[in-house]
This record gives structure tokens, sequence and C-alpha cells, in this order.
């Protein structure tokens, strides 16, 4: 609202002190106002002309009753939620964070997904499952395979009896496993009791070992 | 209007402070910085030597493989005494696997085995580039596979059934049997699944280590995933094919009576078997990350 149409307001009302009315008529000046108020104090005699009916006390209930119905549908709510038209304001900044948001997410999105090798929970589930061999007159009997990383002088078998019979338990992840024993540090030797083989490529034969996922709800993984 | 640009400069604000977050959440897995400098700055080899590993291992980093892995395996083949153009070889391998997004980890663990077993280079590449050739027929054969309607329902399943297939390529089992084993799984309706896949896989695999012909082995497995026998029973074909072939006769004749036993298995008897399964291991997947008190003694 200008500092015409406030005083103009008070003018029309009657309320102006005597510096805003000496002002008021300072900006009469300028033929637009001029106008305006010339355009306002017509409709003010108009008004002032006409006749004034005192409503009846059922005015309100007949109104009400000839307007139509619009009762709240809430299908009809959806539907206007959806459909009705809206200004959207908004700025470049505003926009470029969620632009940046959306990025962001797809990426995070990505590389979760990309980044779960192990599986589900039941893969993280240990078994224990015990080596042996009977490897009389062997002075140390080493076990390497896939489950640590082919390593020669990392995982020892006990020979508890002193009989040759070195055994170990490991802790052994579902999945299935190629290794063999080194006897005395040098010599690679099969398992002659494994679950199953498998050609190594080099010219000697993998124990395997096949440590099972545990069975879930529906009974097969 | 003064909302909105608060709003917005809030937004920024947090984008600011979230984008370097984010970022360090989704890197890759924490390597250790500069492993691979102190394995090389460590092993006993000539300036050249040690430039040409450099070269060749941040590559194989930058293709994606853990910085700890390619400095570990650098460090096994210094020790044994590898050349480090030879070992520039053995990289290769694993880089090129790593290309073409096969699964590395086998690779990885023959190219170990090799080291370990003393395996000339050249010998270890070619069986490791071998196992490569294996692992994408097999990754093909396991697209084919879920575009045929075979689901995938965990995380991991798919790279599993990726290695036992190629596994079982490796033990001479031809693409098409392998093929038409899947398509039996994919035949299957709901159980037509990833892992299903791969324990026929592996299973076939290991019927032909027994001396089954591929042919026999796939049958045999595809019975079995056909009658709806559950994953245990499946891995239980070898146990029973030995039974059989402790009876006497041929590996044909062994694992003739075995489809005839499966196929005469009652359907009931197979779910009722499924079901008591589900039902005996429940205190494993309560406590994951506790050994169960499980000891399997292997022999």
């Amino acid at each position: 609202m200008t500092r015409f149409e406030e005083l103009l307001e008070g003018k029309l009302a009657g309320e102006l002190a005597p510096d805003e009315d000496r002002e008021f008529l300072a900006l009469l000046v300028v033929a637009e106002n001029r106008r305006a108020f010339e355009t306002h104090q017509q409709t003010v005699a108009l008004l002032a002309g006409v006749e004034r009916h005192v409503p009846s006390s059922s005015f309100t209930d007949e109104v009400l009753a000839r307007l139509p119905d619009r009762r709240s549908r809430p299908l009809g709510n959806v539907w206007d939620l959806l459909w009705a038209p809206r200004v959207v304001r908004w700025n470049v900044a505003t926009a470029l964070a969620l632009s940046l948001v959306l990025v962001v997410t797809a990426l995070t999105w990505k590389a979760l997904s990309s980044r779960t090798p192990v599986g589900p929970e039941l893969r993280s589930v240990v078994t224990l499952f015990r080596f042996s061999l009977d490897a009389p007159g062997a002075r140390q009997v080493f076990l390497a395979g896939d489950f640590n990383g082919w390593r020669t002088d990392e995982i020892l078998l006990a020979d508890v009896t002193g009989r040759g019979h070195f055994s170990v338990t490991l802790p052994l992840k579902p999945g299935r496993y190629a290794y063999m024993f080194v006897v005395d540090g040098a010599t690679w030797i099969t398992d002659p009791r494994a679950e199953a083989y498998r050609d190594d490529g080099f010219g000697n034969k993998n124990a395997l070992v096949n440590i099972e996922v545990p069975t879930v709800a529906n009974g097969d993984t | 209007m003064a909302t909105h640009r608060c709003v917005g400069i809030a937004a920024l604000v947090v984008m600011a402070f979230g984008i370097p977050f984010v970022s360090q959440t989704i890197a890759q897995e924490p390597a250790n910085p500069g492993e691979l400098s102190r394995t090389l700055e460590a092993a006993d080899l000539s300036p050249e030597g040690k430039a040409l590993l450099r070269a060749k291992g941040g590559e194989v980093v930058r293709a994606g493989v853990a910085e700890g892995e390619v400095a570990g395996l650098i460090q096994r083949g210094v020790g044994r005494g590898i050349q480090p153009a030879e070992l520039v070889g053995l990289l290769d391998v694993v880089v090129r696997a790593k290309r073409q997004e096969l699964p590395v980890r086998p690779v990885l663990d023959k190219v170990k085995e090799g080291l370990a077993k003393r395996v000339p280079p050249t010998r270890i590449a070619e069986v490791a580039s071998r196992l490569s050739g294996e692992l994408a027929t097999s990754r093909e054969l396991v697209r084919r596979a879920e575009r045929e309607g075979i689901r995938v329902e965990a995380a991991g399943d798919r790279e599993r059934a990726t290695q036992a297939v190629a596994d079982a390529l490796g033990k001479g089992v031809p693409p098409k049997e392998m093929t038409d084993l899947s398509r039996q799984v994919a035949r299957s309706g709901e159980r037509a699944t990833m892992s299903r896949l791969e324990v026929g896989a592996q299973t076939t695999g290991d019927l032909v280590s027994m001396g089954l012909s591929p042919r026999d082995a796939s049958e045999t497995v595809g019975a079995a995933l056909s009658r709806g026998l559950s994953r245990h029973d499946v891995e239980r074909l070898r146990e029973r094919l030995g039974q059989e072939l402790k009876r006497g006769g041929s590996a044909e004749e062994g694992a003739t009576r075995l489809r005839e036993a499966i196929r005469s298995e009652r359907p009931e008897k197979t779910e009722k078997l499924e079901k008591t399964e589900k039902t005996e291991k429940p205190e494993k997947m309560e406590k994951p990350e506790k050994p169960p008190k499980v000891e399997r003694p292997g022999r």
C-alpha cells in the first residue's frame, strides 16, 4: 500500500490528523491521485444513497440451504491434491541442492549395493571344521588353502598323541574351499579323506571342503 | 521470499558438509595407504624392477583390486625369487579379470596357490588365465540363466553361482550341460533360484570328479533338482554315488541306479525332509557372529 493509499483510506474515514491532511492535499497535485480520490468520493456518494434492507431472521439458513452440497469427499480431496493447479515457488539454490541430493543418493545406493559381497547374515555364520592327517614320521604339518590365501606357515597342525596324527580345527564361513597339507615345509599332500577333489592345474589335486549355509525359512539357501 | 532463500542456503550448507561425508562413506574399502610403496621399498629389487612393479601394481589398484592384495602378491612373488617382469605377467592376469568385472577372488587365490606351490610363473599365469576364461563363460551362463527366470535371492548369490559354474567347467563339464542344468532349474517355479543353480553346478562338477561322464552327472543332478530335493540332499548326491559305486559296477550303472532311486522318492518325502531341515539349525541364524557349537569331525 502506497503512502497516498494510506492517506486516502484515512481521508475517507475522516481520521486524518491536520498534518496528514496537508500531506494528502499536497499529493493530490498528481493527476492520477486526484482521479483516484474523485472516484472514491463518487463511490461514497453512491453508497450513501443506497436503500438499506434488514435481512429476515431466516436469511442465513435460507442462503445455506441454497448453496450446493460441497461436503468433503476423501477421494475428491485426493483428486484435488493431485490435479489442482498450484504455483510452486523455487530458487536456483534449492533446485541445485535437490539435484545434488538426488545424485548423491543414486551414487550411495550404487556403491552400497555393490559392496555387499558377503551376502546375507547367514553367510557370516561359522562352522568348526577339523582337518587331520596321518603322517607318521613327519616333523611338522601345515595347512594351506583358499581360507588363508595359501600361506604355508600359518596354520600348524598339532600331533597331540605323538603318533603322527596331526589335526587342527578351524572356524570357516559357508563356502567351498580348496586346500592341501604341507609336510615338513616341502611336500604337498592331498587330504586322502576329503569330501571332494579338484585338479589344481599345476599337476596336483586339491582337496575340497564344503561348508554349508544354514537352512533358512524358504529352506534352500 | 526470505524463507525460501533461507531454505536454499541451509540446503547448500548441508550439502557442503554432507558431500564429503557421503563420499567417504561410499569410498572403496579402506586401504592401507602406501602399502604397495612400502612393500616395494622393502623389497630386494633393482630400481628398474621396483619401478616396473610400482607401475603395474598401481594399475591393478586403480582397476579396483585392494592395495593390500596387490602388495601381498608382490611380496610373496619377490620372496619366491620371481623376477619383476614375471610378476608383472601375473598381475596382468588379475587386472584383466578385474576389468572384465569377473569375480577376482578365485583368480587371486589361484595365483597365490601357484606361488605357494613354487610353480613357475608362466604356468601360474596360464592356469589363472584359463580360470578367468572359465569365469567369463560362467558369467554369461549365469546371466542367461537370470534372464530365463532364475532369481537372485541374496547379495553374492550371483557371484557364488558364477564360481560354481566355472568350477564345473574347470572339471570338464561342457557349457551345454550347464545350460541344460540351468534350464531345469529355471523350470522349477518357486525353486528357480541362483542358490540352486550354484549347488547343482557344484555337485555336477563333483560327480564328474568321481568318474561320471558330464552327461550322466548333469542328468543325475537335474533329476534331484526336478524332484525338489533340498540343497543339503543335492549335496549328498556325492555320498550317495559313492555308496552306489561301492556296490560295484561302472560309474554309469551307479548313476543310473541313483537316478532311479531319486525318481522313486515321493515328493512328500522330499518336502518333509526339507521342513525338518528348516528347524534343525535355528541357533545358527540367531547368533550369526558367535561360532555355534557344531564340530564336523571331517574324518
